[in-house]
Protein backbone atom coordinates (compact mmCIF):
# COMPACT_ATOMS: atom_id res chain seq x y z
CA UNK A 1 0.00 0.00 0.00
CA UNK A 2 0.92 3.54 -0.87
CA UNK A 3 0.18 6.71 1.26
CA UNK A 4 -1.21 8.25 -2.06
CA UNK A 5 -4.02 4.59 -1.62
CA UNK A 6 -5.63 6.91 1.27
CA UNK A 7 -6.01 9.64 -0.43
CA UNK A 8 -8.74 8.51 -2.96
CA UNK A 9 -10.60 7.49 0.07
CA UNK A 10 -12.00 8.90 3.47
CA UNK A 11 -11.60 6.13 5.78
CA UNK A 12 -14.41 3.63 6.83
CA UNK A 13 -14.50 5.82 10.40
CA UNK A 14 -16.19 8.78 8.06
CA UNK A 15 -18.61 6.57 5.90
CA UNK A 16 -21.31 8.17 8.38
CA UNK A 17 -22.81 4.52 8.63
CA UNK A 18 -22.15 3.28 12.53
CA UNK A 19 -24.93 3.11 14.70
CA UNK A 20 -26.06 6.58 15.54
CA UNK A 21 -24.12 8.06 12.86
CA UNK A 22 -26.12 11.19 12.59
CA UNK A 23 -24.22 12.45 16.13
CA UNK A 24 -21.64 9.56 17.12
CA UNK A 25 -18.87 10.86 14.51
CA UNK A 26 -16.58 7.81 15.42
CA UNK A 27 -15.78 5.47 18.29
CA UNK A 28 -12.20 4.82 18.75
CA UNK A 29 -9.74 2.69 21.20
CA UNK A 30 -5.62 2.52 21.59
CA UNK A 31 -3.42 0.27 23.72
CA UNK A 32 -0.15 1.65 24.97
CA UNK A 33 2.18 -0.92 24.86
CA UNK A 34 5.68 -1.44 25.85
CA UNK A 35 7.91 -4.08 25.42
CA UNK A 36 9.39 -5.98 28.33
CA UNK A 37 13.64 -5.38 29.37
CA UNK A 38 14.07 -2.54 27.25
CA UNK A 39 14.39 1.28 28.47
CA UNK A 40 11.14 3.59 28.03
CA UNK A 41 11.63 6.17 24.69
CA UNK A 42 11.69 8.70 28.23
CA UNK A 43 15.26 7.57 28.50
CA UNK A 44 16.31 5.82 25.61
CA UNK A 45 19.33 7.51 23.63
CA UNK A 46 19.30 7.58 19.52
CA UNK A 47 20.78 4.50 18.97
CA UNK A 48 18.37 2.24 21.41
CA UNK A 49 15.46 4.66 19.61
CA UNK A 50 16.46 3.09 16.80
CA UNK A 51 17.16 -0.70 17.72
CA UNK A 52 13.52 -0.53 19.62
CA UNK A 53 11.81 0.91 15.66
CA UNK A 54 13.64 -2.42 14.31
CA UNK A 55 13.03 -4.74 17.03
CA UNK A 56 9.06 -3.50 16.83
CA UNK A 57 9.02 -2.90 12.92
CA UNK A 58 10.04 -7.47 12.27
CA UNK A 59 7.78 -8.09 15.42
CA UNK A 60 5.10 -6.23 13.21
CA UNK A 61 6.21 -8.38 9.91
CA UNK A 62 6.07 -11.86 11.80
CA UNK A 63 2.79 -11.29 13.53
CA UNK A 64 -0.26 -12.30 11.98
CA UNK A 65 -2.23 -9.12 11.26
CA UNK A 66 -5.73 -9.47 10.34
CA UNK A 67 -6.27 -8.01 6.82
CA UNK A 68 -2.78 -7.02 6.41
CA UNK A 69 -0.36 -3.61 7.00
CA UNK A 70 1.81 -1.28 5.65
CA UNK A 71 4.75 0.19 7.55
CA UNK A 72 6.12 3.54 7.23
CA UNK A 73 8.82 5.10 8.15
CA UNK A 74 8.06 8.89 9.78
CA UNK A 75 11.57 10.53 9.49
CA UNK A 76 11.73 10.06 5.72
CA UNK A 77 8.06 10.57 5.20
CA UNK A 78 7.98 14.78 3.99
CA UNK A 79 5.74 16.65 6.31
CA UNK A 80 3.07 17.30 4.17
CA UNK A 81 2.43 13.22 4.52
CA UNK A 82 2.48 13.40 7.94
CA UNK A 83 0.00 16.68 8.40
CA UNK A 84 -2.20 13.96 6.02
CA UNK A 85 -1.90 11.22 8.44
CA UNK A 86 -2.57 13.83 11.56
CA UNK A 87 -5.66 14.77 9.85
CA UNK A 88 -7.21 11.51 8.98
CA UNK A 89 -6.75 10.75 12.91
CA UNK A 90 -4.22 7.99 11.86
CA UNK A 91 -0.73 9.75 13.48
CA UNK A 92 -1.11 11.88 16.47
CA UNK A 93 0.59 15.74 16.21
CA UNK A 94 3.34 14.70 18.71
CA UNK A 95 4.14 11.47 16.83
CA UNK A 96 4.28 13.44 13.78
CA UNK A 97 6.97 16.46 14.33
CA UNK A 98 8.37 13.83 17.35
CA UNK A 99 11.80 13.42 17.29
CA UNK A 100 13.95 9.84 16.70
CA UNK A 101 13.21 6.59 14.32
CA UNK A 102 9.46 6.42 14.45
CA UNK A 103 7.00 4.81 12.27
CA UNK A 104 3.41 4.04 11.83
CA UNK A 105 1.63 0.85 10.61
CA UNK A 106 -1.60 1.02 8.58
CA UNK A 107 -4.18 -1.59 7.61
CA UNK A 108 -5.38 -1.01 4.21
CA UNK A 109 -9.10 -0.08 5.25
CA UNK A 110 -7.82 2.38 8.06
CA UNK A 111 -9.23 0.91 10.44
CA UNK A 112 -6.17 0.00 12.51
CA UNK A 113 -2.97 2.22 12.76
CA UNK A 114 0.24 1.15 15.10
CA UNK A 115 2.28 3.92 16.00
CA UNK A 116 5.78 2.96 16.63
CA UNK A 117 7.96 5.10 19.16
CA UNK A 118 5.60 7.32 20.30
CA UNK A 119 5.37 7.93 23.97
CA UNK A 120 5.35 4.79 24.41
CA UNK A 121 6.87 1.98 21.94
CA UNK A 122 3.63 0.71 20.86
CA UNK A 123 -0.04 2.65 20.36
CA UNK A 124 -2.18 0.64 18.52
CA UNK A 125 -5.33 2.22 17.76
CA UNK A 126 -8.83 1.19 16.08
CA UNK A 127 -10.68 3.48 14.37
CA UNK A 128 -15.03 2.88 13.47
CA UNK A 129 -17.99 4.60 11.86
CA UNK A 130 -20.55 5.53 14.42
CA UNK A 131 -21.05 4.04 18.01
CA UNK A 132 -18.84 1.31 17.76
CA UNK A 133 -16.58 0.94 20.72
CA UNK A 134 -17.11 -3.01 21.07
CA UNK A 135 -16.08 -3.23 17.13
CA UNK A 136 -13.51 -0.86 17.31
CA UNK A 137 -11.77 -2.83 20.55
CA UNK A 138 -12.28 -6.31 18.97
CA UNK A 139 -10.32 -4.97 16.12
CA UNK A 140 -7.29 -3.57 18.10
CA UNK A 141 -7.74 -6.60 20.75
CA UNK A 142 -7.07 -9.15 17.43
CA UNK A 143 -3.54 -6.88 16.42
CA UNK A 144 -2.22 -6.52 19.75
CA UNK A 145 -2.76 -10.45 20.74
CA UNK A 146 -0.96 -11.12 17.28
CA UNK A 147 2.26 -9.00 18.52
CA UNK A 148 1.88 -10.51 21.63
CA UNK A 149 3.11 -13.56 20.08
CA UNK A 150 6.30 -11.61 18.32
CA UNK A 151 6.75 -9.36 21.12
CA UNK A 152 7.44 -9.40 25.07
CA UNK A 153 5.13 -6.67 26.35
CA UNK A 154 6.33 -5.24 29.59
CA UNK A 155 3.69 -6.64 32.03
CA UNK A 156 2.94 -6.80 35.96
CA UNK A 157 0.52 -9.11 37.39
CA UNK A 158 -0.40 -5.92 40.05
CA UNK A 159 0.00 -3.11 37.73
CA UNK A 160 -0.59 -4.70 34.30
CA UNK A 161 0.83 -3.21 31.25
CA UNK A 162 3.53 -1.03 31.97
CA UNK A 163 3.66 2.57 30.39
CA UNK A 164 5.41 5.74 30.60
CA UNK A 165 3.44 7.81 32.15
CA UNK A 166 1.08 6.02 34.95
CA UNK A 167 -2.19 7.70 33.56
CA UNK A 168 -2.13 4.85 30.83
CA UNK A 169 -0.92 2.11 32.97
CA UNK A 170 -3.00 -0.75 33.58
CA UNK A 171 -5.48 -1.73 30.56
CA UNK A 172 -3.41 0.94 28.74
CA UNK A 173 -6.97 1.24 26.98
CA UNK A 174 -8.62 4.85 26.28
CA UNK A 175 -11.87 4.95 24.49
CA UNK A 176 -13.13 7.50 22.72
CA UNK A 177 -16.18 8.55 21.02
CA UNK A 178 -16.41 11.53 19.17
CA UNK A 179 -19.74 13.42 19.13
CA UNK A 180 -21.42 16.61 17.65
CA UNK A 181 -22.94 18.63 19.49
CA UNK A 182 -24.05 21.99 18.00
CA UNK A 183 -27.78 22.71 19.66
CA UNK A 184 -25.85 21.52 23.60
CA UNK A 185 -23.60 24.67 21.97
CA UNK A 186 -26.34 27.01 21.06
CA UNK A 187 -28.00 26.95 24.19
CA UNK A 188 -24.96 26.52 26.25
CA UNK A 189 -26.26 23.11 27.81
CA UNK A 190 -22.74 21.88 26.56
CA UNK A 191 -21.31 22.87 30.11
CA UNK A 192 -23.46 20.98 32.09
CA UNK A 193 -22.75 17.65 29.88
CA UNK A 194 -19.17 18.43 30.56
CA UNK A 195 -19.76 18.30 34.56
CA UNK A 196 -22.43 15.30 34.42
CA UNK A 197 -19.31 13.43 32.34
CA UNK A 198 -16.48 14.12 34.49
CA UNK A 199 -18.30 12.69 37.42
CA UNK A 200 -18.38 9.61 36.62
CA UNK A 201 -14.47 9.93 35.55
CA UNK A 202 -14.92 10.59 31.89
CA UNK A 203 -12.54 13.62 29.99
CA UNK A 204 -14.07 15.42 27.39
CA UNK A 205 -11.38 16.99 24.54
CA UNK A 206 -11.05 18.77 20.92
CA UNK A 207 -11.40 17.41 17.79
CA UNK A 208 -7.60 16.25 17.70
CA UNK A 209 -7.31 14.68 21.17
CA UNK A 210 -5.14 15.90 24.40
CA UNK A 211 -4.82 19.93 24.38
CA UNK A 212 -7.04 20.57 21.35
CA UNK A 213 -9.98 23.07 21.06
CA UNK A 214 -13.20 21.97 19.95
CA UNK A 215 -13.86 23.16 16.98
CA UNK A 216 -17.02 22.62 14.67
CA UNK A 217 -18.52 21.59 17.48
CA UNK A 218 -16.93 18.25 17.84
CA UNK A 219 -15.98 17.18 21.54
CA UNK A 220 -14.50 13.98 22.35
CA UNK A 221 -15.72 11.99 25.27
CA UNK A 222 -12.95 9.00 27.13
CA UNK A 223 -12.15 7.65 30.25
CA UNK A 224 -9.94 8.71 32.58
CA UNK A 225 -8.78 5.88 34.21
CA UNK A 226 -7.37 2.90 33.07
CA UNK A 227 -6.16 0.26 35.53
CA UNK A 228 -8.07 -1.72 37.94
CA UNK A 229 -11.01 -2.11 35.14
CA UNK A 230 -11.29 -4.62 32.79
CA UNK A 231 -11.47 -3.29 28.76
CA UNK A 232 -15.20 -4.31 28.71
CA UNK A 233 -15.87 -2.83 31.89
CA UNK A 234 -14.16 0.74 30.75
CA UNK A 235 -15.81 0.31 27.87
CA UNK A 236 -19.65 -0.29 29.54
CA UNK A 237 -18.81 2.72 31.61
CA UNK A 238 -18.90 4.90 28.00
CA UNK A 239 -21.12 3.13 26.44
CA UNK A 240 -23.64 3.90 28.98
CA UNK A 241 -23.11 7.76 28.59
CA UNK A 242 -23.46 8.30 25.38
CA UNK A 243 -27.21 7.62 24.76
CA UNK A 244 -27.69 9.68 26.92
CA UNK A 245 -26.01 12.50 25.71
CA UNK A 246 -27.48 11.50 22.36
CA UNK A 247 -30.99 11.70 23.86
CA UNK A 248 -30.07 15.20 24.82
CA UNK A 249 -28.70 16.71 21.72
CA UNK A 250 -31.65 15.34 19.77
CA UNK A 251 -34.41 17.14 22.91
CA UNK A 252 -32.54 20.16 22.39
CA UNK A 253 -32.94 19.76 18.88
CA UNK A 254 -36.28 19.22 18.80
CA UNK A 255 -36.85 21.98 21.46
CA UNK A 256 -35.39 24.76 18.65
CA UNK A 257 -36.97 23.73 16.08
CA UNK A 258 -40.61 23.82 18.01
CA UNK A 259 -39.62 27.74 19.43
CA UNK A 260 -37.53 28.38 17.11
CA UNK A 261 -37.85 26.78 13.84
CA UNK A 262 -37.83 29.75 11.29
CA UNK A 263 -34.09 30.66 13.31
CA UNK A 264 -32.76 27.33 13.18
CA UNK A 265 -33.59 26.93 9.32
CA UNK A 266 -31.98 30.52 8.35
CA UNK A 267 -28.95 29.22 10.49
CA UNK A 268 -28.67 26.31 8.32
CA UNK A 269 -29.57 27.59 5.15
CA UNK A 270 -27.36 30.58 5.48
CA UNK A 271 -24.34 28.01 6.40
CA UNK A 272 -25.34 26.24 2.80
CA UNK A 273 -25.54 29.41 0.57
CA UNK A 274 -22.01 30.57 2.28
CA UNK A 275 -20.37 27.18 1.46
CA UNK A 276 -22.03 26.80 -1.90
CA UNK A 277 -21.04 30.61 -3.12
CA UNK A 278 -18.24 31.57 -1.30
CA UNK A 279 -14.45 32.32 -3.36
CA UNK A 280 -12.07 32.45 0.03
CA UNK A 281 -12.73 30.73 2.86
CA UNK A 282 -10.62 29.83 5.48
CA UNK A 283 -10.42 26.21 8.12
CA UNK A 284 -12.02 27.28 10.86
CA UNK A 285 -15.07 29.05 8.68
CA UNK A 286 -15.39 25.79 7.36
CA UNK A 287 -15.57 24.32 10.20
CA UNK A 288 -18.11 26.25 11.96
CA UNK A 289 -20.36 26.23 8.49
CA UNK A 290 -20.38 22.63 8.06
CA UNK A 291 -21.64 22.11 11.24
CA UNK A 292 -24.85 23.89 10.83
CA UNK A 293 -25.16 22.33 7.56
CA UNK A 294 -24.59 18.71 9.07
CA UNK A 295 -27.35 19.95 11.64
CA UNK A 296 -29.69 20.73 9.03
CA UNK A 297 -28.48 17.60 7.12
CA UNK A 298 -29.52 15.48 10.10
CA UNK A 299 -32.42 17.26 11.21
CA UNK A 300 -34.19 17.32 7.53
CA UNK A 301 -34.04 20.87 6.82
CA UNK A 302 -31.53 19.63 3.79
CA UNK A 303 -32.62 16.58 2.20
CA UNK A 304 -30.86 16.33 -1.33
CA UNK A 305 -27.31 16.12 0.33
CA UNK A 306 -25.84 12.93 1.84
CA UNK A 307 -24.36 12.87 5.70
CA UNK A 308 -21.46 11.40 3.74
CA UNK A 309 -20.80 14.05 1.51
CA UNK A 310 -20.26 16.32 4.87
CA UNK A 311 -18.00 14.10 6.34
CA UNK A 312 -15.95 14.23 3.82
CA UNK A 313 -15.99 17.78 3.37
CA UNK A 314 -14.45 18.20 6.98
CA UNK A 315 -11.89 15.88 5.84
CA UNK A 316 -11.10 16.95 2.76
CA UNK A 317 -10.82 20.87 2.95
CA UNK A 318 -8.08 20.53 6.05
CA UNK A 319 -4.69 21.93 4.93
CA UNK A 320 -2.73 18.76 4.03
CA UNK A 321 -5.90 17.50 2.37
CA UNK A 322 -6.14 20.45 0.02
CA UNK A 323 -2.37 20.43 -1.03
CA UNK A 324 -2.44 16.37 -1.26
CA UNK A 325 -5.19 17.02 -4.05
CA UNK A 326 -3.22 20.06 -5.50
CA UNK A 327 -0.05 17.94 -5.17
CA UNK A 328 0.79 21.33 -4.27
CA UNK A 329 2.52 23.50 -1.69
CA UNK A 330 0.51 25.44 -1.07
CA UNK A 331 0.72 29.42 0.92
CA UNK A 332 -2.75 30.12 3.69
CA UNK A 333 -4.22 32.31 1.25
CA UNK A 334 -3.66 29.51 -1.86
CA UNK A 335 -5.48 27.22 0.70
CA UNK A 336 -8.49 29.27 1.28
CA UNK A 337 -9.08 29.40 -2.70
CA UNK A 338 -8.71 26.16 -3.38
CA UNK A 339 -10.56 24.86 -0.30
CA UNK A 340 -13.63 27.44 -1.29
CA UNK A 341 -13.57 25.65 -4.79
CA UNK A 342 -13.10 21.98 -3.45
CA UNK A 343 -16.53 22.64 -1.57
CA UNK A 344 -18.82 24.48 -4.30
CA UNK A 345 -17.50 21.73 -6.54
CA UNK A 346 -18.89 19.09 -3.97
CA UNK A 347 -21.95 20.63 -3.31
CA UNK A 348 -22.82 21.20 -6.60
CA UNK A 349 -22.34 17.50 -7.52
CA UNK A 350 -24.47 16.78 -3.99
CA UNK A 351 -27.33 18.15 -5.21
CA UNK B 1 2.75 32.38 59.02
CA UNK B 2 5.30 30.88 61.67
CA UNK B 3 9.18 30.71 60.98
CA UNK B 4 9.90 27.26 59.76
CA UNK B 5 12.94 27.57 61.97
CA UNK B 6 12.62 29.38 65.37
CA UNK B 7 8.99 27.95 65.39
CA UNK B 8 8.12 31.50 67.35
CA UNK B 9 8.57 34.70 65.66
CA UNK B 10 6.01 35.39 62.46
CA UNK B 11 7.78 34.65 59.04
CA UNK B 12 8.59 37.82 57.22
CA UNK B 13 11.19 36.42 55.07
CA UNK B 14 9.76 34.15 51.99
CA UNK B 15 11.66 32.62 49.67
CA UNK B 16 10.90 30.28 46.98
CA UNK B 17 13.39 27.91 44.91
CA UNK B 18 13.51 25.23 42.12
CA UNK B 19 15.77 21.77 42.63
CA UNK B 20 15.62 19.46 40.66
CA UNK B 21 12.30 20.72 39.12
CA UNK B 22 10.53 20.33 42.29
CA UNK B 23 9.50 23.51 43.90
CA UNK B 24 10.65 24.23 47.71
CA UNK B 25 8.64 27.45 49.74
CA UNK B 26 10.86 28.11 52.96
CA UNK B 27 8.91 30.86 55.41
CA UNK B 28 11.46 32.18 57.91
CA UNK B 29 11.52 35.63 60.58
CA UNK B 30 14.19 38.06 59.88
CA UNK B 31 16.62 37.25 62.70
CA UNK B 32 16.85 33.28 61.27
CA UNK B 33 17.39 34.59 57.57
CA UNK B 34 19.96 36.30 59.08
CA UNK B 35 21.43 33.79 61.32
CA UNK B 36 21.47 31.72 58.14
CA UNK B 37 23.06 34.02 56.01
CA UNK B 38 20.28 35.40 53.97
CA UNK B 39 21.05 38.59 52.92
CA UNK B 40 18.16 41.08 52.75
CA UNK B 41 18.22 43.60 49.88
CA UNK B 42 15.37 45.91 49.21
CA UNK B 43 13.79 46.75 46.36
CA UNK B 44 15.42 49.60 45.77
CA UNK B 45 18.94 48.05 46.22
CA UNK B 46 17.80 44.96 44.07
CA UNK B 47 18.95 46.22 40.97
CA UNK B 48 22.84 46.25 41.75
CA UNK B 49 23.07 42.96 43.50
CA UNK B 50 20.23 40.28 43.83
CA UNK B 51 22.52 37.88 44.14
CA UNK B 52 22.60 37.81 48.19
CA UNK B 53 19.35 35.35 48.40
CA UNK B 54 20.20 33.15 45.30
CA UNK B 55 22.71 32.34 46.05
CA UNK B 56 22.57 31.19 49.36
CA UNK B 57 19.54 29.24 49.14
CA UNK B 58 20.09 25.46 47.86
CA UNK B 59 22.34 25.51 50.95
CA UNK B 60 19.59 26.94 53.36
CA UNK B 61 16.90 24.42 52.16
CA UNK B 62 19.64 21.60 52.59
CA UNK B 63 20.62 22.40 56.48
CA UNK B 64 16.81 23.37 57.26
CA UNK B 65 15.04 20.44 55.45
CA UNK B 66 17.75 17.87 56.48
CA UNK B 67 15.93 14.38 54.75
CA UNK B 68 14.02 16.30 52.23
CA UNK B 69 17.24 17.50 50.64
CA UNK B 70 17.30 13.75 49.91
CA UNK B 71 13.75 12.81 49.90
CA UNK B 72 12.58 11.31 46.30
CA UNK B 73 16.37 10.71 45.37
CA UNK B 74 16.23 7.00 45.24
CA UNK B 75 17.16 5.52 41.80
CA UNK B 76 15.57 2.84 39.47
CA UNK B 77 18.10 0.68 39.36
CA UNK B 78 17.74 -0.17 35.73
CA UNK B 79 17.47 3.28 34.30
CA UNK B 80 18.69 5.73 36.96
CA UNK B 81 15.81 7.08 37.40
CA UNK B 82 15.00 9.05 40.49
CA UNK B 83 11.67 9.03 41.90
CA UNK B 84 11.87 12.81 42.00
CA UNK B 85 12.81 12.84 38.33
CA UNK B 86 9.91 10.69 37.36
CA UNK B 87 7.49 13.43 39.45
CA UNK B 88 8.63 16.67 37.75
CA UNK B 89 8.18 14.44 34.34
CA UNK B 90 5.11 12.29 35.13
CA UNK B 91 7.86 9.83 32.96
CA UNK B 92 9.11 6.60 34.02
CA UNK B 93 12.09 5.64 32.59
CA UNK B 94 11.58 1.72 31.93
CA UNK B 95 9.49 -1.15 33.46
CA UNK B 96 11.64 -1.79 36.15
CA UNK B 97 10.42 1.36 37.78
CA UNK B 98 7.34 0.07 38.27
CA UNK B 99 9.14 -2.44 40.79
CA UNK B 100 11.93 0.21 41.86
CA UNK B 101 9.10 2.85 43.54
CA UNK B 102 6.23 0.25 43.96
CA UNK B 103 5.51 1.09 47.59
CA UNK B 104 4.94 4.44 46.61
CA UNK B 105 3.30 3.88 43.36
CA UNK B 106 0.47 2.02 45.00
CA UNK B 107 -0.80 5.05 46.32
CA UNK B 108 -0.12 7.07 43.86
CA UNK B 109 -1.95 5.10 40.99
CA UNK B 110 -5.18 4.40 43.53
CA UNK B 111 -5.08 8.46 43.05
CA UNK B 112 -4.97 8.59 39.52
CA UNK B 113 -7.08 5.45 38.71
CA UNK B 114 -9.01 4.88 42.02
CA UNK B 115 -7.56 1.10 42.16
CA UNK B 116 -3.98 0.30 42.44
CA UNK B 117 -4.52 -3.67 40.70
CA UNK B 118 -4.54 -4.51 36.80
CA UNK B 119 -8.03 -6.40 36.00
CA UNK B 120 -8.40 -7.36 32.42
CA UNK B 121 -5.96 -8.85 29.33
CA UNK B 122 -2.91 -10.47 30.38
CA UNK B 123 -0.05 -11.40 27.72
CA UNK B 124 0.49 -14.81 26.85
CA UNK B 125 4.25 -13.65 27.77
CA UNK B 126 3.23 -13.20 31.14
CA UNK B 127 2.32 -16.94 31.28
CA UNK B 128 -0.85 -19.48 31.59
CA UNK B 129 -0.51 -18.86 35.21
CA UNK B 130 -0.77 -15.26 35.76
CA UNK B 131 -3.53 -15.19 33.19
CA UNK B 132 -5.84 -18.17 35.25
CA UNK B 133 -5.23 -16.44 38.85
CA UNK B 134 -6.54 -12.82 37.00
CA UNK B 135 -9.30 -14.39 35.62
CA UNK B 136 -10.14 -16.21 38.70
CA UNK B 137 -9.57 -12.84 40.59
CA UNK B 138 -12.00 -10.95 38.19
CA UNK B 139 -14.49 -13.71 38.79
CA UNK B 140 -14.50 -13.60 42.30
CA UNK B 141 -14.94 -9.80 42.09
CA UNK B 142 -17.95 -10.12 40.09
CA UNK B 143 -19.31 -12.72 42.09
CA UNK B 144 -19.02 -10.72 45.42
CA UNK B 145 -21.11 -7.99 43.34
CA UNK B 146 -23.77 -10.53 42.02
CA UNK B 147 -24.55 -11.67 45.57
CA UNK B 148 -24.36 -8.02 46.97
CA UNK B 149 -27.03 -6.84 44.20
CA UNK B 150 -28.76 -10.49 44.79
CA UNK B 151 -28.72 -11.57 41.07
CA UNK B 152 -28.29 -15.42 42.43
CA UNK B 153 -28.80 -16.69 38.96
CA UNK B 154 -25.93 -14.95 37.35
CA UNK B 155 -23.98 -15.74 40.65
CA UNK B 156 -24.45 -19.52 40.31
CA UNK B 157 -22.97 -18.98 37.06
CA UNK B 158 -19.96 -17.21 38.29
CA UNK B 159 -19.39 -19.85 40.94
CA UNK B 160 -19.39 -22.71 38.30
CA UNK B 161 -16.97 -20.97 36.30
CA UNK B 162 -14.67 -20.82 39.06
CA UNK B 163 -15.09 -24.01 40.15
CA UNK B 164 -14.29 -25.14 36.44
CA UNK B 165 -11.30 -23.44 36.77
CA UNK B 166 -9.89 -23.90 39.83
CA UNK B 167 -10.30 -27.77 38.58
CA UNK B 168 -7.41 -27.78 36.44
CA UNK B 169 -6.64 -26.88 33.04
CA UNK B 170 -8.82 -29.91 31.10
CA UNK B 171 -11.47 -27.40 31.14
CA UNK B 172 -9.83 -24.09 29.94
Amino acid sequence: MKLSDLQSSSGEWLGGTGPEADIVISSRIRLARNLGGQPFLSSADEQQFGQLERLIREGMENAAMPGGMSYFAMQTMPMLDRQFLVERHLISREHAYGKGPRGVGLAVDETVSIMVNEEDHLRIQGLCSGLQLREAWSRVDAVDTGLDNCLKYAFSPEFGYLTVCPTNTGTGLRASVMLHLPALVMTRQIDKVFQAVSKIGLIVRGLYGEGTQASGDFYQISNQSTLGKSEIAIIENIEVVIPKIIEYEKTVRNNLMHQKHEVMEDKVWRAYAMLKYARVITSEETMDLLSAVRMGVSLGIIQDIKMSTINELFLFTQPAHLQKQKEAQLDEFERDMVRASYIRKKLQQGE
Amino acid sequence: MICESCKENNASVHMIDVVNNSKMELHLCEDCAKSKGVTIKSHMQKSSSDKGIAEGLPEIFQSLSGSQGTAGMEACSQCDTTYRQFRSSGKFGCPHCYTAFRVKLSDLLEKIHGRAEHKGKVPNSAGGEVALQKELQDLMSDLDHAVNDEAYERAAELRDRIQRLQEGPSEV
